[in-house]
């Protein structure tokens, strides 16, 4: 009698807990105001999982019928910036760094969701090169001046030479696929990357000169950014952004074989899921929507001059669904 | 002269009557201002345009603080060696197309082929040759700049009057005595005019290379200063730097003209 009871309970529950997912989704299909075009622009490796994860899963277009979406690989977050600012970009994704030379140069944009923290490597060949001192005068790619790669490696002069800007003459642009195909033939001597070049240049005979981590501690590598404008045009869509980037996330925790089957979709099968799912468990990424030591940064770069605005707290650089992961 | 040209200047200043100077300096004044009027009246995006006043401001202090003097030589040297190095080799190529039939096939093959390519094509072969450094720059500038030269070069001596070569040779001069004393002054007008064409190609080609390289050598140049400042958002310095290259087209082109007028105007080869 007992567990039949419970057993009819339990129905009751169940259908009430539907009824209730049915009319809450009906109604948020009715209430949120979608733009009718969104171009989401990331760039090339593994750090952007979580998008890529929205992107093989087709969320978004799911949950906006009526909205297209764009999907764009670009080879910068220099290059992000500029379509962010002419406008053909509604949310772009990279490093910390570009984020903040946009944010202090008046590119009005915060972070509608952090995607990672990162362990970034320098790479070199050459077994001559060991240390950062080893570096002066050589080449090193990485993919600009102002990427996250770019402020790491200033902080890593500045503390093992003295000069933050004491190998900036030796910075090469380059994206990271070209990059490491370049290190590995030798016309660059140095690649201060991400994963999973970092995996693959180690694999492929490289090795770690210095680590992110060792000069910034774990912090945050990849964001997703939208401008202030859009957000308060499409607070819902940014909203539900949010949601449905925390959701890949915990898929990606939860079940790494699945999204590596997803990863090698989005790729044509190249490389496997297998590898994927290898570069996943070993790739030194945290994958959080919780931004961390933005602020570290910050400082940083206000310091040896790379932005002249500080913000005050890392809340502004952020939008408000972002506030409960209690960032710094 | 003064007498008729003082009671046409009273009655109203004609457009014509103004020196051409005077005409030049009206319209890009004109120019600047519609430029500063299009800034303050749109309140255009900072990041996306820089008035004339910040132009000029950002000029100002980057040519006094060396940040802009010193990509300007670094891109001048890497465009001279290059510019030298095409022209040289464009040279010996023309003449011994001129002295052979072999080598006139072969320049006419190869300038039919490698001249009609963008000179910046080859950079991405130039990196891979030399790897990523000032070389590839200046191989890619060199191959810019030597068909055109040879082209112009050849055409120059071919055109010359059969009667100067053939005076040349009847008074006993070698076959290179014609070239070096009857051919080259005689194709003086199309040499310049190669010149021109090399300068014009090899300037594009050096700041296209300098915008696909991060920097290039040890200290980036005119390409790389423009290319950071867009990295940087810092949208002034990019209008200072497009002015700069401007600006160095304007006094280069001055230059080729006074070199006209001293050779080839003052031989009465071509009129100004």
């Amino acid at each position: 009698m007992t567990s039949n009871r419970s057993r009819a309970v339990l129905v009751v529950a169940a259908l009430a807990a539907l009824a209730a997912l049915v009319a809450t989704t009906a109604t948020a299909r009715q209430q949120v105001t979608a733009p009718s075009h969104v171009t989401i622009a990331y760039q090339p490796g593994i750090g952007y999982a979580p998008l890529i994860v929205l992107k093989a899963q087709k969320t978004l277009e799911k949950q906006f019928p009526n909205t297209t979406f764009s999907w764009l690989v670009l080879s910068s977050g220099a290059a992000i910036t500029t379509g962010v600012i002419s406008g053909d970009i509604q949310v772009g994704a990279g490093g910390t760094g570009p984020l903040l030379v946009g944010w202090a140069q008046g590119v009005d944009w915060k972070v509608i969701a952090g995607l990672d923290w990162g362990d970034l490597w320098l790479m070199a060949k050459d077994p001559n090169i060991k240390t950062i001192a080893d570096l002066k005068g050589k080449r090193i790619a990485m993919p600009g001046p102002t990427s996250i790669q770019g402020v790491v490696l200033r902080k890593m002069a500045q503390v093992k030479l003295g000069d933050a800007h004491a190998l900036d003459s030796g910075i090469i642009s380059m994206d990271h696929p070209a990059a490491m195909q370049a290190l590995m033939t030798g016309q660059i001597d140095a690649h201060l990357t991400s994963p999973p070049y970092q995996l693959q240049e180690k694999v492929r005979g490289a090795h770690i000169v210095a680590r992110s981590n060792q000069y910034f501690g774990a912090s945050s590598f990849l964001s997703a950014w939208e401008t202030t404008k859009f957000y308060s045009q499409y607070p819902d869509f940014s909203k539900t952004f949010y949601n449905d980037v925390q959701k890949a996330i915990t898929l990606i925790n939860t079940n790494p074989t699945k999204v590596a089957h997803l990863l090698q979709d989005d790729s044509d099968g190249v490389p496997t899921w297998r590898q994927y799912k290898q570069w996943l468990g070993a790739s030194g990424l945290t994958f959080t929507t919780r931004p961390l030591g933005l602020m570290r940064y910050a400082n940083f770069m206000n310091k040896i001059a790379m932005i002249k605005k500080m913000p005050s707290s890392w809340e502004d650089l952020v939008f408000p669904p972002v506030y409960p992961t209690k960032g710094s | 002269m003064t007498t008729v040209a003082l009671p046409r200047a009273r009655r109203a200043v004609r457009w014509d009557s103004l020196p051409p100077l005077v005409r030049r300096t009206i319209l890009l004044m004109a120019l600047i201002g519609v430029w500063q009027a299009y800034v303050s009246i749109t309140h255009v995006s900072h990041l996306l345009f820089a008035s004339p006043w910040q132009t000029t401001t950002t000029l100002w202090n980057d040519w006094t603080n060396g940040s802009l003097a010193g990509p300007t030589w670094e891109t001048l040297r890497i465009l001279l060696e290059g510019i030298g190095i095409g022209i040289g080799i464009a040279i010996v190529l023309t003449v011994f197309a001129t002295l052979t039939t072999v080598g006139s096939d072969l320049l006419a093959l190869l300038t039919s082929l490698l001249n009609p390519l963008p000179g910046v094509a080859v950079l991405p072969l130039a990196m891979l040759w030399f790897g990523i450094n000032e070389s590839a720059i200046i191989f890619t500038i060199a191959n810019a700049t030597i068909w055109p030269v040879a082209i112009n070069l050849s055409t120059g001596f071919k055109t010359v009057s059969p009667t100067l070569v053939a005076v040349g040779r009847n008074i006993g001069l070698s076959k290179l005595r014609v070239i070096t004393d009857v051919l080259v002054p005689a194709a003086l007008p199309h040499a310049v005019s190669g010149l021109k064409t090399a300068w014009a190609f090899g300037w594009r080609t050096v700041i296209a290379a300098e915008l696909v390289f991060g920097v290039a050598g040890s200290k980036g140049g005119l390409g790389n200063y423009i290319n950071n400042a867009r990295l940087y958002l810092i949208t002034p310095r990019v209008f200072a730097g497009l002015v700069t290259i401007a600006a160095l087209g304007v006094v280069f082109e001055a230059l080729f003209g006074a070199l006209e007028r001293r050779t080839i105007v003052r031989w009465g080869m071509q009129t100004s």
